[in-house]
């Protein structure tokens, strides 16, 4: 079973950069892992019901602000750090 | 030495924490090259004098002083914490894991960040970006994994006990490999807040030490249902609500310590599908002794059967490479981690920074588990293998009716030589045939050594209880090591 | 061949949590980039999601208030794309197992059915500068409820008085704050003509991220005029997300590649599956608010008030409140709608604060109506004594003394306002004397602002007459 056009397709979804190379290396890797892997679509395996747990909502979060406290306790620990930037090469959209 | 003798030297004063920790640390130093530290903590030194201060007026708690080691997928917000990869390279978390936290508030010693298979995918801990980590035994050979550098280091004496986790039987086949006893928990027992996620529905954090009563010890300091992960829960029966201090004394002292009394109620299952041909003899032969001896001690041991397990494998590794795929996208160089220079758009950011960043062996699971997602695979792959988990889960549950422990080696050869790491990936994957189950039906199951085989390496016992038997397959392997020598590698001095 | 349009839209909401859905982070609008986030929603390693309970009652509560039905087993999903707003590169969603099936409104005398109705998190803001874009997660991870129609729609109008009627149970609710401006309610829309009559939907394209209603209406009809030029021409819709321009008034093709859209969804295994208690949907349901449909219906047939006058009331819920609280308290609906829509509205307008209850006591109010509807204070009166107790927030029994507005007995004091504004205003008197009725009017108005709502405008109005005729 050729994965080749797959490989390609998996590494854009899983947005990693192969060399031809790589592709090629991935995909014998690939046919290898897959003929293991497809042992199982041929199975025969019951359909079970898979319950969960009868707790409600209680377990949930409750809605209300943490007090951030720095895990830190250290001196060199600045009080205020200033709030993160993130950037990148602009996007069009 | 054990825990607990450290804990009562340490309290009465007969040595020093520092002195503990500085012997630790000269013996790191004097086994460098095993390679089972990424990052010695240089700040160990305050931290015993913190827990020195803490012993000297009385307060001090199981693990006061006690040098630990952790993997290095936990977070640690004075420590990096790189999970073996260059993608996370000098990255140092902005807060502790959990189970980190619960240590480092009874002023345990952190000695350092242990080796690992990169984002703990692997058995060998060979797919570390930074450094391969040697067996003790043999320094030629592997020490498993993915925590071969955490099993390295209990198994040489650098820490008395270490945090490692297990996803598809990432503490058990290296504690195996090594000759010591690691432990996965119950699936939700412990936290897995601040450790990296590899396969959420699977990933546990565990211990390993020199004994069960260490594991034992060391789970009970970190175990218990944490706001910071839905996942976890409040142990049912013997543990609800109970201090560590508590679970530990529990773990131990349930009705199973009573052992030779009570052996002949302990009924014991030897998984026949563990046995057959694809198990080396020695390593067969030594599970079988050790389920002789439970027999000679009064258990009543048989040969079960779980038909499916022969699927097993497939499904661990398309759950746990989904969910990995999912939780490593994270990855992208925008926020942390590794970021190319330069890049010419977002998307270039991204792919290169992940094709640097990510070694061969995560690049081939996050494919996979991609590949087991997409729309006209999904229901093939990842369905039918979240069914099997479904199966194999209500199988167990089956057979613990009647049993109370599962028997098998942790992994079917004993550690394999650097050069004889099989090329072929599907063969790799198939040697966690023995580990994989357990995980997928969320089972406590540990493994004790049980052997050696005539190339002096250790051999394995894995034994496997139901959801929230814990303590049970912790006192059944604590009979077994009362009676069997644990091998010391050469190195071992002590 | 004559086409009709065919349009479905998705809603997003922000729920009205006091934190974000999977983490303690402040749930806030405008504060500095990057102050309200932490290890969760920020994507760090290590980092694990933890449900908000607030969130999913809300999410409850707008599907109560929507007719929907409350599924009582639901999971989340993780729908896996990278884009640099989303710090994990999957959202936390629900395919598989919404919390909400079903439901509706009825606009224009039709019914608009609602497909689903799920929670999920939303993404962080992308600010685009020289050469760079800038992250702010502030909303990253902030509760979002996705509303989904049925292409029940036809016009933008329809579109636009849905998601009128949708916005303002929500803010019923107070499930959400519905301010568009600030991004608290998007709309996406799917479009798509068909032949007239046809029962086969067309290819649709898709709109996203309007956030004005202004921009519904146009957005819309520009994009179902380009596709009616297009299939009337032999053209073929392509199936594709389309952005509104606002400055050309069109739309254009956002050209992303379909086939990276598999976002292989699989459920969240850091989220348990939730299995809802019938109590706790028995609580939520209890603790509803009348939606204002349903009081609509109340208003216009068991209290016989006109559309127009009910909608007024119903602008706001403090309005739609108060007035159900006068009339349980025994008001008449028609004064207590008067009053309400008029004066009510004239002083929560010009206070501007949108947050705080009306600050009159029913009891008074409902007196002042009283007082009204015996003739024992003026209409003027009452727009006094209600402006003055919503300000000064004193009861009626003090302000009517303070301001005198008991209609006095004493017919002196309106012989002396009549004598004095005729002694003031000949021409007028002698426009009347030459038989313009008007200006009766026009000198009744004089009067009557002399008197400062002392006196009835009937009785003001004889001694008018009376004295004009001498």
């Amino acid at each position: 079973m050729s994965y080749g056009n797959d490989i390609k397709k998996l590494a854009e979804l899983s947005k990693i950069h192969f060399t031809l190379e790589e592709l090629k290396e991935m995909e014998k890797d690939m046919a290898s892992i897959m003929t293991l892997m497809d042992s199982i679509k041929t199975a025969d395996i019951p359909q079970l019901q898979e319950i969960p747990l009868p707790d409600g909502m209680k377990n949930l979060r409750e809605d209300a602000a943490e007090v951030k406290s720095s895990p830190k306790a250290s001196d060199s620990q600045e009080e205020d750090s200033p709030p993160q930037t993130f950037t990148i090469p602009r996007i069009v959209e | 030495m054990s825990i607990i003798e450290q804990r009562q030297l340490l309290d009465r004063r007969e040595i020093s924490a520092i002195e503990l920790t500085r012997s630790y640390l000269e013996r790191i130093e004097e086994h460098s090259g095993l390679e089972a530290f990424l990052h010695v903590n240089n700040a160990c030194e305050a931290a015993a004098a913190k827990a020195q201060a803490r012993i000297d007026s009385g307060e001090s708690l199981a693990f006061t002083g006690i040098p630990v080691g952790l993997k290095d997928n936990l977070c640690t917000f004075d420590m990096p914490t790189t999970c073996a990869s260059k993608m996370l390279k000098g990255y140092i978390p902005p807060y502790d894991a959990t189970v980190v936290a619960k240590l480092r508030s009874q002023d345990a010693v952190f000695l350092g960040k242990l080796n690992m298979d990169e984002f703990a995918m692997g058995a060998t801990t060979t797919t570390s970006y930074y450094k391969k980590t040697r067996n003790p035994f043999d320094p030629n050979r592997v020490p498993g994994g993915s925590s071969g550098g955490s099993a390295a280091a209990v198994s040489a004496g650098l820490c008395s006990a270490a945090l490692g986790s297990d996803t598809g039987g990432s503490i058990r086949q290296p504690a195996s490999f090594c000759g010591i006893t690691g432990m996965r928990p119950t699936y939700g027992m412990v936290s897995r807040y601040g450790c990296v996620a590899f396969a959420s529905s699977l990933d546990q954090v565990g211990p390993l030490g020199l004994s069960a009563k260490d594991c034992a010890q060391l789970l009970a300091a970190v175990a218990g249902a944490d706001g910071h992960d839905q996942t976890s829960q409040h142990s049912t029966g013997l543990f609800a609500e109970r201090s560590s201090a508590g679970m530990a004394d529990d773990f131990m002292n349930s009705r199973y310590e009573q052992f030779p009394e009570k052996a002949p109620e302990i009924h014991l299952g030897v998984v026949k599908e563990l046995l057959g041909e694809s198990v080396e003899p020695e390593t067969r032969q030594a599970v079988l002794n050790a389920a002789e001896w439970y027999r000679n001690a009064g258990c009543q041991v048989s040969e079960i059967s779980i038909p499916i397990l022969e699927h097993a494998v497939p499904a661990y590794y398309l759950i746990s490479s989904a969910e990995a795929s999912a939780n490593l996208s994270r990855f992208d160089g925008v926020r942390y981690g590794h970021r190319i220079n330069k890049p010419s758009s977002y998307e270039d950011l991204v792919e290169k920074s992940r094709a640097e960043g990510f070694g061969w062996e995560v690049k081939r699971r996050i494919l996979l588990g991609s590949y087991a997602l997409c729309s006209g695979y999904y229901d093939d792959y990842y369905i039918k293998a979240t069914r099997l988990a479904n199966a194999l889960r209500s199988e167990y549950s089956r057979l613990f009716e009647t049993y109370d422990a599962i028997l098998s080696p942790a992994s079917p050869m004993a550690a394999f030589a650097f050069d004889a790491v099989p090329e072929d990936p599907a063969q790799l994957y198939l040697a966690d045939i023995c580990t994989v189950g357990a995980a997928l039906a969320g089972l406590p199951s540990l493994s004790t050594p049980c052997g050696l085989t005539s190339d002096g390496l250790p051999i394995g016992l894995m034994m496997t209880g139901s959801r929230w038997s814990d303590s049970k397959i912790l006192c059944l392997a604590d009979a077994f090591e009362r009676s069997f020598k644990r091998p010391a590698p050469k190195i071992n001095a002590s | 061949m004559k086409y009709e349009a065919v349009i479905g839209l998705e809603i997003h909401a922000e729920l009205e949590t006091a934190t974000k859905a999977f983490c303690s982070c402040l749930n806030a609008f405008g504060d500095e980039r990057n102050t309200n986030v932490c290890p969760v929603c920020l994507g760090l390693p290590g980092a694990l999601p933890v449900l908000n309970r607030k969130a999913v009652e809300l999410a409850i509560s707008a599907g109560m208030m929507l007719g929907c039905s409350i599924s009582r087993s639901t999971r989340w999903d993780r729908k896996n794309y990278f884009y640099p707003d989303l710090t994990k590169a999957y959202q936390i969603s629900q395919l598989y197992a919404p919390l909400c099936l079903g439901g509706g409104l009825e606009i224009n005398s039709r019914f608009i059915r609602l497909n689903r109705i799920h929670l999920e998190e939303d993404a962080g803001k992308l600010i685009h500068e020289k050469g760079v874009t800038i992250m702010d997660y502030n909303r990253a991870g902030v509760p979002l409820i996705e509303i989904v129609t049925e292409p029940d729609l036809r016009s933008p109008d329809d579109a636009v008085e849905f998601v009128e009627k949708v916005r303002q149970t929500l803010v019923y609710g107070g499930i959400c704050d519905g301010k568009m401006e600030q991004g608290s309610l998007r709309v996406d829309a799917n479009i798509s003509v068909m032949p007239e009559g046809s029962k086969i939907y067309g290819t649709r394209s898709e709109i996203k991220n309007i956030n004005s209603f202004r921009f519904i209406k146009k957005a819309l009809a520009h994009e179902i005029e380009r596709q009616m030029d297009l299939v009337s021409e032999g053209g073929r819709v392509v199936q594709e997300t389309r952005r509104y321009d606002e400055n050309s008034g069109e739309t254009f093709s956002m050209r992303t590649k379909e086939d990276a859209h598999d976002y292989r969804y699989f459920p969240d295994p850091d989220i348990p599956s939730l299995l809802i208690l019938e109590e706790e949907i028995g609580r939520i349901r209890a603790g509803l608010t009348e939606a204002p449909a349903s009081r609509f219906s109340r208003y216009t047939s068991a209290l016989g008030l006109s559309p127009r006058d009910a909608s007024a009331i119903l602008s706001r819920r403090r309005t739609a409140d108060f007035f159900d609280a006068a009339v349980s308290a025994g008001a008449n609906p028609k004064n207590a709608a008067n009053s309400i829509k008029g004066e009510i509205q004239r002083l929560l307008n010009e206070s501007g604060d949108e947050t705080q209850p009306i600050s009159m006591p029913i009891q008074d109010f409902v007196k002042a109506l009283a007082l009204a509807q015996e003739n024992k204070i003026t209409q003027e009166g009452l727009k006094i004594a209600l402006s003055a107790m919503y300000s000064e927030k004193i009861g009626i029994g003090e302000v009517a003394k303070k301001y005198s507005l008991y209609v006095s007995e004493d017919n002196a004091a309106i012989k002396e306002a009549v004598e004095s504004v005729i002694a003031s205003d000949p021409a007028s008197v002698a426009k009347y004397k030459n038989g313009n009725e008007k200006v009766l009017s026009f000198l009744l108005g004089q009067c009557m602002k002399k008197l400062r709502g002392k006196a009835l405008p009937q009785t003001i109005g004889e001694e008018l007459k009376k004295a004009l005729e001498r």
